[in-house]
């Protein structure tokens, strides 16, 4: 079992409003940069809907990776949200938070993997048990 | 009349300590004070063992190894921001409130326009429950020190069952 992390949001988190711009970057030929501000951002506000509900989870291991979740990833977790069939969910095991798909196969709830390696865990009695729905996952492209 | 709630978080410290720990959830936990010296929190299952609200630890070390209670250290900042996020539900929800303590609320439900006070009293517990992963209890009064009572009586009996976090 890989087990996830969970971390806090800063104390004090500050507002840092950036321009989005609209950027077709497939598209070819740069235009003007001004032509594509679509307006700020900012992204506490972007990732962020119910603060009092919202922790953060650092992801572990491979078992997520058909998902997009790969090991160290941020998760962001809205407690808010009641788990739906089809939702990527941070969930107890066996007293251990990880990271699967919630899904409902033959009227019975199981926590999947989203890699053929793992094999998906019933939800059985109170061993499992969904801890908060996976909103959005960061992923940190360049190392340095 | 005016009515009062005063929402308490269970056992606070220890349901802090367990919501990022769901493996500590059947087992007993107590809290520490800073130097480690007393017991400021108990979860219901070390209350059953009869560790007492501020007993200096050295006088429950036998029994906690006993029955293999966790003991953690306190961290207030983790109870900080935990609190600030049942306080904000609580301010979503409620007509108007004032913080009392680290884990305690005053709700005043005069003005609150519900059918039925008492569905809406578990509403509140079972979403502060949800949002925070924080369980809380709900006493309700014509008065603050009667909702304070109803909060205390509403709560399951057990030795020692004096409040505390
Ligand atoms: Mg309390």
């Amino acid at each position: 079992m890989e087990h996830c992390t969970v971390l806090r949001p800063a104390d004090d988190p500050i507002e840092l409003d950036l321009p989005l711009y609209g950027a077709q970057v497939q598209a070819g030929f740069p235009s003007p940069a001004d032509d594509h501000i679509e307006g700020k951002l900012d992204l506490n506000e972007h990732l962020i809907r119910r603060p009092a509900a919202t922790f953060f989870v650092r992801a572990s291991g491979a078992s997520m990776q058909g998902a997009g979740i790969f090991d160290e990833d941020l998760l962001v977790i809205d407690r808010s949200i009641s788990a739906k069939d089809g939702d990527i969910v941070i969930a107890a095991v066996h007293g251990e938070l990880t990271v699967k798909r919630l899904l409902k196969a033959a009227g019975a709830w199981q926590l999947t993997a989203e890699n053929p390696d793992f094999p998906p865990l019933p939800i059985i009695g109170d061993t499992c048990e969904v801890w908060g729905v996976v909103t959005h996952s960061i992923r940190r492209h360049c190392g340095r | 009349m005016a009515t009062f709630g005063l929402v308490d978080c269970n056992n606070f410290y220890a349901s802090c300590e367990r919501l990022f720990q769901p493996g500590l959830r059947e087992r007993p936990v107590v809290v520490l004070s800073n130097n480690d010296g007393c017991v400021i929190a108990r979860s219901n299952e070390a209350k059953a063992l009869g560790i007492a609200m501020g007993a200096p630890f050295f006088k429950v070390r036998q029994i906690a190894m006993e029955h293999g209670v966790v003991v953690r250290s306190s961290n207030y900042a983790l109870y900080g921001d935990m609190s600030e996020r049942v306080m904000s539900v609580l301010a979503s929800q409620a007509p108007a409130h004032e913080v009392y303590s680290i884990d305690e609320s005053f709700l005043d439900l005069d003005r609150l326009a519900v059918p039925d006070l008492t569905v809406w009293c578990q509403d509140l517990r079972r979403r502060t429950q949800q949002w925070t992963g924080i369980p809380v209890s709900i006493g309700v009064g014509p008065t603050k020190t009667l909702a304070k009572l109803a909060n205390r009586l509403g709560r399951p009996a057990l030795p020692q069952g004096e409040g505390g976090r």
